[in-house]
This record gives C-alpha cells, sequence and structure tokens, in this order.
C-alpha cells in the first residue's frame, strides 16, 4: 500500500491539484450555469399526428409537459418552422403504433431549423416515450390491448416520465443537470492528465526505476497508482455531486446515486486515458500536449459543452467513438428515466473503452521494458 | 560466494553489451568496477537488480539464482543509482521513509531505521527538507540513504560521486567503509581511480562488455610492474616521431594528444635517451620529461588503451 498513500499524499499536497480536484468544477458549473441560463423557456412544437392513434394522443400529452403543442398537417410543416411558429416538428407517420406493436421499429420523425437549448427536453422526452413504448411492444407481442395495459402502467408507474414532472422538474433544470455532468467529466478529464503527468514524473526522476529493483513488482506499482487516482477522481465527483446537491441546490434527476454510477464508471475511463497518455508520452510536456490536444475536441464533440445536435451530421457521426459522447448519452438516460439500467449499453461502451485505453497504457509498456 | 555472475551475456539488437561476464564477490568486500562509459558497469548492474533480462548466462546472489529467487534476492539488495533517483515533492525523511516502506519496513522499525540511515549520511538536521533545497552533495547523500535504510547485504554504488565537492565526497567515502565495516558487501563504479584504489579490497577493470583484469590494486599494478609510461612534451611532434618512437624496441605503444606524447614501454634505463634522439634529429625540442610510476591509471591505461576519462 506504499504507493497508493504516496500516490494521496504527493496530490493532495499540491494545491493546484486541490484546486483542480474539488474548487474549479463546481465553479465552472455555477459561472456557465450562470451564463447559460437563457434561452431555456417553454417552446413551441407542432404535431403532424397521420397515424392518429392512442399512442399518439399521449404521446402529445407527454409533449404538452414540456413544450406548447400546437397540431399540423404535414403541409405546414415548412411554413410552421419558417415563419417562427413552432421551434421543432414531430411526425408520426400513418401505421407508426401499429408496426410498433408488430414488432418494428418506425421512426418518429423530427424537424427543426435551428437548434436550441429550449428543445432539447422536448426531443429527449419524446425519445425517451418511444422507446419504452417499443420495449413494452416487444413484451405485448403483438396484443395491441396488453400494450395500451402496460403503456398506461408505465405512464403511471415510479420510473416513468409522469413522476419527474410531478417534482415540478422543468427542461431546463434537466438540461442544466446534464449540463453540470458534462463539466464535471470535463474536469475529469482533465484531472487524468494530472494523473499521467505524476506517473511521468516518477519516470523523469528516475524514482520509478529505482522503485522496479525493490521487491515490489511492476503491476503492483501500476495497480496501486491507478486506484489511488481513482479514489481521488471518486472523492472528486463526491464532493462536486455534494456542493451541486446542497450548496448550489442544482437537480441531479430523480436517482442521484446512479448518476453518480455512470461518472464513476467514467471515472475508470478518465484513469484509464490518463495511464495511456502517460504510457505514450515521453515527458510530462508531450503528456500535456496531448492533454490540450485531446481533451477540449473530446469535450466539444462529445457534447459536454454544448449539445451534440447543434454541431455538423459529421461532427456528430466522430463523436460515436469518443467516450465522452457515451458519457452524455448514459447522462441523459439517467437523469430523464431516473434508472441505472437506463444507461446500461452506453456504460457498457464505456466501460469497453477503459479496457482498450488500458491495454494501450500497458502495451507500451511493454514496449520499454 | 555473495554475487556470481557466469558467463553473463546482454545483446541490444545486434551489439553485445555485456560478453560473456564472469565475476565473484566474496562477503565483506568493497568490489571496484572500473571502465569507461560503454564498458557494460551500467547493462551488468541493471542485470543484477532486475531492471534488464538476462540473455545468457546466470547470476547467484545470496547463494540464490536471480531468476528464480528475484523477489527475495532483491530484499537483500540496495541500488544507489548513477542518477539522483528521488521525489522532489516529499521531504528528505519522507523519501526515505517511502523506500523503506517499500521493502516492508514500517510503524516504530521504520522510523528508527529512516532516522538511523539519515544520520549515517549527515542529513538528520534536514530531515523536513524538500530535495530542490539540497546542494549536489545533500542530494547524493540522501540518494544512499534512500539505498542502505533497509539494511541490504549488498549495497550496489554505481557512481556515487559524480559532480559534488570535496567535502560530500570524502563524507561518502567515509560512509562506504562504515556500511561496509556494519557488514555490508559493496559492489562499487566509478571514473575516479583514486576512489577505486582508496577504498576498494578487489577490483575489476570491465572493457567492451568483458572483464579484462581483477584483482586487488596491488595485484594489478604489478601486473605491469615490468613497463612505465614516458610523458613527454615536445615543440613539434610529427607522424614520423611517433612512428620512429614505436619502432625502438620495448615501446609497448606510442600516441600522442596535442602537444604531449605518451609511451607505454618496458623498464629500460638506456630508452629514454633514444626517445630523445629520435626527438632532436627530427629538429623538435623536449620541454618536459616525465617517468610516470604505476598507478591504477595506468593500469587502466595499459589495459585497455585509454584513459578513463577520454573514455568519459
Amino acid at each position: 500500500m506504499i504507493i497508493l498513500k504516496n500516490c494521496f499524499k504527493r496530490m493532495l499536497r499540491s494545491k493546484l491539484s486541490l484546486l483542480l480536484i474539488l474548487v474549479l468544477p463546481p465553479l465552472m458549473i455555477s459561472l456557465l450555469l450562470g451564463v447559460g441560463n437563457n434561452g431555456t423557456g417553454y417552446p413551441n412544437v407542432g404535431l403532424v399526428d397521420q397515424d392518429e392513434s392512442l399512442l399518439a394522443k399521449q404521446l402529445k400529452e407527454v409533449l404538452e409537459d414540456h413544450a406548447s403543442i400546437t397540431m399540423l398537417q404535414e403541409e405546414e410543416i415548412n411554413q410552421a418552422l419558417s415563419g417562427g411558429r413552432v421551434s421543432l416538428v414531430f411526425e408520426l407517420e400513418k401505421g407508426f403504433t401499429e408496426e410498433l406493436i408488430n414488432g418494428n421499429s418506425p421512426v418518429l420523425h423530427s424537424y427543426k431549423i435551428q437548434e436550441s437549448n429550449s428543445i432539447i427536453p422536448v426531443q429527449l422526452a419524446a425519445d425517451a416515450y418511444v422507446r419504452a413504448a417499443k420495449n413494452l411492444a416487444i413484451m405485448a407481442e403483438g396484443d395491441t390491448e396488453v400494450f395500451y395495459e402496460r403503456l398506461q402502467l408505465y405512464q403511471e408507474g415510479p420510473l416513468g416520465l409522469e413522476i419527474i414532472q410531478s417534482n415540478g422538474v422543468d427542461g431546463g433544470i434537466i438540461e442544466r443537470a446534464i449540463f453540470s455532468m458534462g463539466i464535471l467529466g470535463m474536469n475529469m478529464l482533465f484531472l487524468s492528465m494530472y494523473s499521467s503527468i505524476h506517473l511521468l514524473k516518477d519516470r523523469e526522476n528516475r524514482t520509478f526505476y529505482r522503485i522496479q529493483t525493490s521487491p515490489l513488482p511492476q503491476w503492483n506499482y501500476l495497480i496501486q497508482n491507478i486506484v489511488g487516482f481513482l479514489v481521488i477522481m471518486l472523492i472528486q465527483i463526491s464532493g462536486v455531486f455534494f456542493i451541486l446537491n446542497f450548496v448550489l441546490d442544482l437537480y441531479l434527476g430523480v436517482d442521484v446515486p446512479a448518476l453518480f454510477g455512470v461518472m464513476s464508471v467514467f471515472a475508470v475511463v478518465c484513469v484509464a486515458f490518463g495511464v495511456a497518455v502517460a504510457s505514450l508520452s515521453r515527458n510530462k510536456r508531450q503528456a500535456g500536449a496531448t492533454a490540450s490536444m485531446l481533451i477540449t475536441p473530446m469535450a466539444m464533440l462529445g457534447g459536454m459543452l454544448w449539445p451534440r445536435e447543434i454541431m455538423p451530421e459529421l461532427f456528430q457521426h466522430i463523436g460515436i467513438f469518443l467516450p465522452t459522447t457515451w458519457l452524455m448519452d448514459a447522462v441523459t438516460h439517467v437523469v430523464i428515466n431516473g434508472s441505472i439500467m437506463a444507461a446500461a449499453w452506453e456504460m457498457s461502451i464505456l466501460i469497453l473503452f477503459s479496457i482498450v485505453l488500458f491495454l494501450l497504457g500497458s502495451w507500451r509498456k511493454v514496449l520499454i521494458s | 560466494m555473495l554475487l556470481e555472475m557466469d558467463q553473463l551475456v546482454k545483446r541490444y539488437h545486434h551489439d553485445i553489451v555485456v560478453d560473456h561476464l564472469s565475476l565473484k564477490i566474496r562477503e565483506g568486500e568493497i568490489f571496484g568496477l572500473l571502465g569507461p562509459n560503454g564498458a557494460g558497469k551500467t547493462t551488468t548492474i541493471n542485470m543484477i537488480t532486475g531492471l534488464s533480462k538476462i540473455d545468457q548466462g546466470s547470476i547467484k546472489i545470496f547463494g540464490q539464482d536471480l531468476g528464480i529467487n528475484g523477489k527475495r534476492i532483491k530484499e537483500g539488495i540496495g541500488l544507489v543509482p548513477q542518477e539522483i533517483a528521488l521525489f522532489d515533492d516529499l521531504n528528505a525523511w519522507e523519501n526515505v521513509a517511502f523506500f523503506g516502506g517499500l521493502y516492508g519496513l514500517k510503524g516504530d522499525l521504520l522510523k528508527e531505521r529512516v532516522q538511523r540511515s539519515l544520520k549515517f549520511v549527515g542529513l538528520d538536521e534536514h530531515q523536513k527538507k524538500f530535495p530542490k533545497k539540497f546542494s549536489g552533495g545533500m542530494k547524493r547523500r540522501l540518494n544512499i540513504a534512500c539505498a542502505i535504510v533497509h539494511q541490504p547485504k549488498l549495497i550496489i554504488m554505481d557512481e556515487p560521486t559524480v559532480g559534488i565537492d570535496p567535502q560530500s565526497r570524502n563524507h561518502i567515502l567515509e560512509s562506504v567503509r562504515a556500511l561496509n565495516r556494519e557488514g555490508s558487501t559493496i559492489l562499487y563504479t566509478s571514473h575516479y581511480m583514486e576512489e577505486i584504489d582508496a577504498i576498494c579490497s578487489k577490483i575489476a577493470i570491465m572493457d567492451q562488455g568483458r572483464i579484462i583484469a581483477q584483482g586487488t590494486s596491488d595485484e594489478l599494478k604489478k601486473m605491469i610492474s615490468s613497463e612505465e609510461r614516458i610523458l613527454l612534451t615536445v615543440s613539434d611532434i610529427s607522424y614520423s616521431m611517433t612512428e620512429e618512437i614505436k619502432k625502438l624496441k620495448g615501446v609497448i605503444d606510442c600516441h600522442t594528444k596535442g602537444q604531449e606524447i605518451t609511451i607505454l614501454a618496458k623498464k629500460d634505463s638506456a630508452l629514454i635517451g633514444q626517445i630523445s634522439l629520435i626527438i632532436s634529429n627530427l629538429g623538435a625540442e623536449i620541454h618536459s620529461l616525465q617517468v610516470d610510476k604505476v598507478t591504477l591509471e595506468s593500469v587502466f591505461l595499459t589495459l585497455t588503451g585509454k584513459t578513463l576519462r577520454d573514455a568519459e
């Protein structure tokens, strides 16, 4: 445990790291939320209902909790959007519900001219509702009656969207919770660079080689450091959650432990990222340059600083290959659905990212030896 | 034998860095390993400490095979690396305690050993200071304290006195003797012949990955006692001058550097006269002449054909 103790001692002794760990993330979040508070009003959303089913009616009810809904005909879409009557239009094609009940995956079309922060919760709510309906349809095995029964139960159930609304949570608050996690995630990535520098420092001051001459195996040295960095990152998450929840009084979704779980999985990715950068860099300067080259674009493309939807499609596709995108998706699902299971797929991808990054770190280590 | 290396080979790509090296060090010895840069000393040390893999041959330390009982063997070794290896963000006490902890020391025993090690190297009054506040000599001493805190049976010191003031050097040399008196066996490498001559009970000269001679300082000197080194400063050195000198009977080697001619030759009183004659016949003047007595430096020069400072 000597390496672990040493890791804590060295990292927590530095004022800079304490600033990076505990002060900077809540400070950034409160500053940016203060600036970004505008434009989260109640948006006007159009709905084209060619399906005319009970599901479409219920979807309208769900959307009404997030926006003012205007019923439109298909040919009115362009005019309504260009004239600024609505910011977003959803279109349910004829046979949408039938296809859904038959186990297919019909598409809920959405149209918009310009991205705005206010329509994101509406999109998220529609997306969550349709996804839930698809799952219920699969379970109903084509039985329309069973499907609607379960859909009703879902809407009334504790995990449904209703519970969020019954708490008086509006889209802007959800959006702010997601945004604050993005800022925290970006800070965690920067903290991971501190881990890289810590490992590289050991190499540069030759203590790493000296440790290798001791009876302690090299893998043990690495594991203890990884555990140390992980614990420090968990301290950061806990501290920031505490400040956001109790000091800034920011809503973090119905299931805060689930959100903590998602951020903890991302902490593993960050540590793996730090180890990989340390292994691939020759010195601290190179690691610093790598940090500035990678972290900011990762944060931007992953949707940590603004919604991914406002970026060109090409950038959105690139984002799929970044862990930050999957973190933001996981955070969104957990904040909206209030369950860690809603983000199971995204979390699996994050775990996969950490495995790849750890392997990358150890591959370079093999080359050195 | 405390340390036994048998037919040790280390290759880097196609280069043989350590070439079938065999060496034995007895318990209680201060063993000096001399050699120019690139001779393979550090690679040999790296193999002993487990930093480099052995390509061929074997190393036995404390009677155990390094390849089989590496972990246990490492517990009994302390390495003072050539470059200072300390944590800048830990103070002197914490640095020594960290390395003590790596060897399983804890609690009161660790505290006592750390205190003892710092006192041993004369840094007990500076234990709360950080290494960046230390002079080069103090850092070197702290480097030693970190290596001896677990009281190893074998201490390997790789150039521990490089770039320090005479006072710190004397302190370190005294420390080496004291550690040896307390029962530690020491493997000591240095570029400074006088250090090796002063403290080592046995010396091995290494060049191009091989041990080319070994024995006590006196034994090594006896190897070339029938030879002498003549140093001349001449006004005008020419190629034909050195060629003529080399042709003289009894001359083993002759090389020049600037205005200086260094001649290694069999002891012969008539030789100096013959050399003077050649120089004056070629129209040059002798400004100075010196006949060196046998030193470890001349032994090294005789065996490797280069001085240690040239090798640096």
